[in-house]
């Protein structure tokens, strides 16, 4: 059985409506991160964060006025997971190690009839945090420079700077969408932590994945029809390989929608982050990486790619056949 | 068969490999659970249901109880001790878990350079001082090396290194590197003391490793207990024996303290209007007239002062001003005791000690410590035995102070200052003020493993309680089956046979995941079952890349032989583009990551490798041989 039996669908001829999305996401991505901000977690914010389990569920009202008398009355408070468990977070303080003791032993002593179980604690010095954040930067630096040199040697430069911008597109919408469910829905407790920067790098490996993969078929349809119109083979190729795409990232969706679902607490970040990430990295092959990469060759090397009368803008597939066997 | 047999014999091996390097971890797991099925808990817990206890006295029931279940658990030790070197063997070759699984402690501590530096220094003087406070803040700021800036304050201000170290003849260079070396050996010698106590601590696989020049985490799986952790690494262990001043002088010094602090001048005259008799005035006018005795008070009956414990930052501040300073003679220091000496109106106070500055002796000499109960008292007890070196000057140090007190001094605590009674030949010496044998404990084991070079800082730490450890392992179990179950089903319903030769693959892809993490004694973290998971998912994609172009050529008429064969060569390229590009993030993931975000770089790099293999190489034989036994069509979907 087969999805997408040989489709001729024109891509690229309606890129420019796909810019425009594009850029509306990443616009309204980018106004919610610098009006709301981010949530950064622990790691990078520093401080002193506890997971706490109460039994019976305690009222967080009362926790917050607690936390009060001994000077933490900014403390953040949210629940995490189950409703009887709580997430407290404060700010770093000179007390250094010692601050999560206080505030269990406060807690302990203000609410006597309550069982408290510490289920995690994290401690972060603020030098720490800084140098997590650095470490996190470059690592999506690094690794942008590896995939731009990798690409240029087996493609074209330009190619590579497509797939290159096409990550950036993939990491700025991903981020925007943290920022924006982050803010509508609290509950799924979206924080950039040092997870969440694991899972940005991966969704840069699996956008590349899929980008080349497209790319590849390109590389090889040109080198079949030479001289053909440049948009119409790859039209050609991103029929091709659509079979192949929507089955790989429809495999990875589901997956990372289990991992999301069933994952836990601590996973949801990376799962959402990721689903954000397979969806896009999809999509951005198709209209940043080779979309640029054709506009390129408009726009800068000016070679016209406009269409005949006749010409469908999508290479027949009919006509690759015996092509390929003339070739044989 | 004959042109696939090399492949058919790797994969073989791979196979063989594999489970050769998962069954201890397998074997680790059946013992684990063989020892928890006879430790009798749950026969224990049985019984005590069906049994009531006998009648007796309360004191008894505690020895009762702890008789019943050794009773109990008798089998288990058995079995352990039959089994003990297999059991050990076992654990060590697991597949580990990660503390975000098992629970535990992940601390990174930071030797303090500059401390150190400060340390080092002789001649110390107010530029000095200066330059200090200066580094210190910048270190606190930036990551750069506080050695560095030293040299850099230093250099601005045009003044030479050797002015506080080394020989005076050095230029900055060798100046330079002697604290270069220095600073680095501290870092080292830190780390093996560390090392050291938490060994002897008993922790089971405890991991301690160097991180950048100053750095070094200390990993304790299944461990909770924060503040003992804290003491067992932070503790400097710097134990000295020190002289106190004599009582008379101790308290003319105060006497002429509280003066200053009331603002008279005629320090001696009034010295005689002792503290007693103004007991009968009103409080307030006793504060006005003795701001240090209303701060400091003198024990009843003895000799000795004490300080309420939120007071003490007051008489630090309060000892170190410019006047009160002129008055207490230079080789007076100012400590605490260790422990509260005793509780008044809800608050504790701390015995405050005036010693001579300089030590008479220091731990150094000190080779062996032990904790025990005191045989008299049964009080804890860390008695500790010195080198012939250090007991010969322990002998002369007791010799000639009998009847006075000792100090024992550590971390700049004062743990007991005992009256000499008799000049002490053999050089032992004892702790005691401890709280439990716990303490006494901690304490001993500190003092073997020797003092730190340098203070250190726990600049991170990370707590993570047992049962979060459970549930994530749940979590990431049920997410991993459900998932795979997913992608199983899809792969056999879409591509028929060859799905499930691809899934055949997976299930492989699964085992060689598992196996290359425990030959490479990997750590399986929570992240890492979530980069497993991934994994499973794009591991497919080899797979479907190849069947669409499998299918694509079978529609241009192609044989099935020729179809497969185009099929694998032509998805070769893109197969290898897109995986290199993924090992290249993985990588530099696994190079700027840490603990956790590393063992998910680490399974993502691994699952690349182990699913190309199962992809391509796996997947291709299962075809060739149907091929070569006849087949003429496979249903590729």
């Amino acid at each position: 059985m087969r999805f997408f039996p040989r489709t001729s669908v024109d891509f690229i001829g309606k890129r420019y409506i796909w810019y425009t999305v594009s850029a509306t996401l990443i616009l309204l991505g980018l106004i919610t991160i610098a009006i709301r901000g981010l949530n950064y977690g622990i790691d990078f914010k520093g401080g002193t964060e506890l997971t706490l389990q109460f039994d019976p569920a305690p009222n967080i009202g009362s926790i917050r006025s607690s936390l009060d008398k001994i000077g933490f009355g900014d403390a953040e408070i949210k629940t995490f997971g189950a409703t009887n468990q709580l997430l407290i977070r404060v700010k770093a303080t000179d007390q250094g190690v010692v601050t999560g003791d206080r505030i269990i032993g406060q807690l302990r002593s203000s609410m006597p009839a309550t069982q408290i179980q510490l289920l995690e604690e994290n401690k972060i010095g603020p030098k720490i945090g800084q140098e997590l954040r650095r470490d996190a930067v470059l690592a999506v630096f690094y690794s942008l420079i590896a995939i731009l040199f990798y690409v240029s040697i087996r493609f074209q430069f330009i190619y590579a700077l497509g797939a290159v911008l096409a990550l950036f597109h993939d990491v700025l919408i991903t981020l925007g969408a943290v920022g924006i469910f982050g803010w509508l829905v609290p509950w799924l407790n979206l924080e950039i932590n040092q997870t969440m920067v694991a899972a940005f790098l991966t969704l840069v490996g699996y956008s590349m994945n899929d980008t080349v993969v497209i790319f590849d078929r390109i590389r090889e349809n040109l080198k079949i029809y030479k001289g053909e119109n440049l948009i119409r083979v790859m039209n050609r190729s991103i029929n091709d390989t659509l079979s192949r795409t929507i089955i790989t990232s429809g495999t990875a969706f589901a997956v990372l929608l289990v991992l999301l679902i069933f994952g836990g607490e601590v996973t949801r970040g990376f799962a959402f982050s990721m689903l954000i990430g397979v969806v896009t990295g999809t999509y951005s092959s198709i209209y940043v990486a080779s979309a640029i990469v054709v506009d390129y060759n408009v726009y800068v090397k000016k070679v016209d790619l406009r269409l005949t009368q006749t010409q469908s803008p999508v290479l027949e597939i009919e006509k690759r056949y015996e092509v390929a066997a003339k070739r044989a | 068969m004959r042109k696939n047999r090399f492949k058919i014999i790797l994969i073989v091996a791979a196979i063989a490999l594999a489970l050769y390097y998962l069954y201890p971890t397998y074997q680790s797991a059946s013992y684990q659970r063989k020892l928890t099925e006879l430790s009798g808990q749950l026969k224990y817990a049985n019984y005590l249901e069906s049994h009531p206890l006998p009648p007796m006295p309360d004191s008894l029931k505690q020895a009762y109880l702890d008789s019943l279940k050794s009773s109990f658990s008798a089998d288990s030790l058995q079995y352990y001790d039959a089994n003990a070197n297999s059991i050990v063997d076992a654990k060590l070759k697991r597949i580990k878990l990660g503390l975000d699984l098992q629970g535990g402690m992940h601390i990174v501590l930071e030797v303090d350079i500059v401390k150190m530096l400060d340390d080092m220094a002789k001649n110390k003087d107010q530029t000095f001082d200066q330059i200090m406070q200066q580094v210190a803040a910048q270190s606190k700021q930036s990551d750069a090396d506080p050695l560095d800036l030293l040299g850099q304050q230093f250099g601005q201000r045009g003044i030479r290194l050797s002015r506080y170290y080394g020989d005076i003849r050095d230029d900055n260079s060798k100046v330079m590197s002697y604290l270069r070396d220095e600073t680095k050996t501290a870092v080292d010698r830190a780390m093996e003391i560390v090392r050291n106590r938490v060994d002897q601590y008993g922790v089971s696989e405890p991991s301690i490793q160097k991180q950048g020049s100053t750095r070094f985490i200390v990993e304790l799986p299944g461990v909770s207990n924060e503040s003992e952790v804290r003491q067992l690494l932070q503790g400097t262990a710097l134990l000295e024996f020190k002289l106190l001043e004599p009582t008379d002088v101790v308290v003319k010094v105060y006497q002429a303290i509280d003066n200053i602090l009331a603002g008279k001048t005629d320090t001696l005259a009034t010295a005689a209007d002792s503290v007693s008799s103004d007991s009968s005035r009103s409080q307030e006018e006793f504060a006005k007239k003795h701001p240090l005795f209303t701060i400091i008070q003198q024990i009843p009956n003895t000799t000795d002062f004490a300080v309420f414990e939120n007071d003490r930052d007051k008489l630090n501040r309060t000892l170190e001003r410019e006047d009160v300073r002129r008055v207490i003679p230079s080789d007076f220091q100012f400590l605490y005791s260790a422990k509260p000496f005793g509780t008044a109106n809800g608050q504790k106070y701390y015995e405050l000690f005036a010693v001579k500055k300089d030590a008479e002796l220091t731990g150094g000499v000190v080779t062996n410590a032990q904790a025990r109960p005191d045989p008299n008292t049964g009080q804890p007890n860390v008695e500790m035995t010195m080198s012939s070196d250090g007991a010969r000057e322990w002998a002369r140090i007791t010799g000639a102070n009998i009847g006075k007190r000792i100090a024992i001094v550590l971390d700049n605590a004062v743990y007991s200052a005992p009256v000499v009674q008799s000049k002490i030949p053999n050089g032992s010496s004892q702790i005691t003020g401890m709280a439990n044998m716990d303490e006494a404990n901690l304490l001993s084991i500190v003092l073997r493993a020797g003092a730190l070079p340098a203070p250190v800082d726990i600049v991170e730490e990370r707590n993570v309680g047992p049962s979060l450890g459970e549930d994530s392992i749940r979590n990431g179990v049920t997410s991993g089956v459900i998932g795979l179950g997913i992608i199983v089903l899809f792969m056999l319903f879409y591509y028929r046979t060859g799905g499930s030769a691809a899934d055949f693959a997976l299930l492989l892809n699964i085992l060689f995941i598992l196996g290359v993490l425990a030959a490479f004694h990997a750590t399986l973290t929570l992240p890492g079952i979530a980069g497993m998971i991934l994994t499973i998912a794009v591991a497919v994609d080899a797979n479907v890349l190849i069947y669409e172009r499998i299918r694509e050529e079978l529609t241009t008429g192609k044989t099935l032989r020729a179809a497969i064969d185009q099929g694998y060569s032509k998805a070769y390229s893109a197969i290898f583009d897109a995986n290199i590009i993924s090992l290249f993030t993985g990588a530099i993931l696994y190079q700027f990551g840490t603990g956790p975000v590393q063992g998910f770089a680490l399974t993502l790099m691994i699952g690349i490798v182990a699913s190309l293999f199962s992809a391509i190489i796996i997947t291709r034989v299962i075809f060739d041989i149907m091929v070569e036994r006849g087949a003429t069509t496979i249903n590729f979907g």
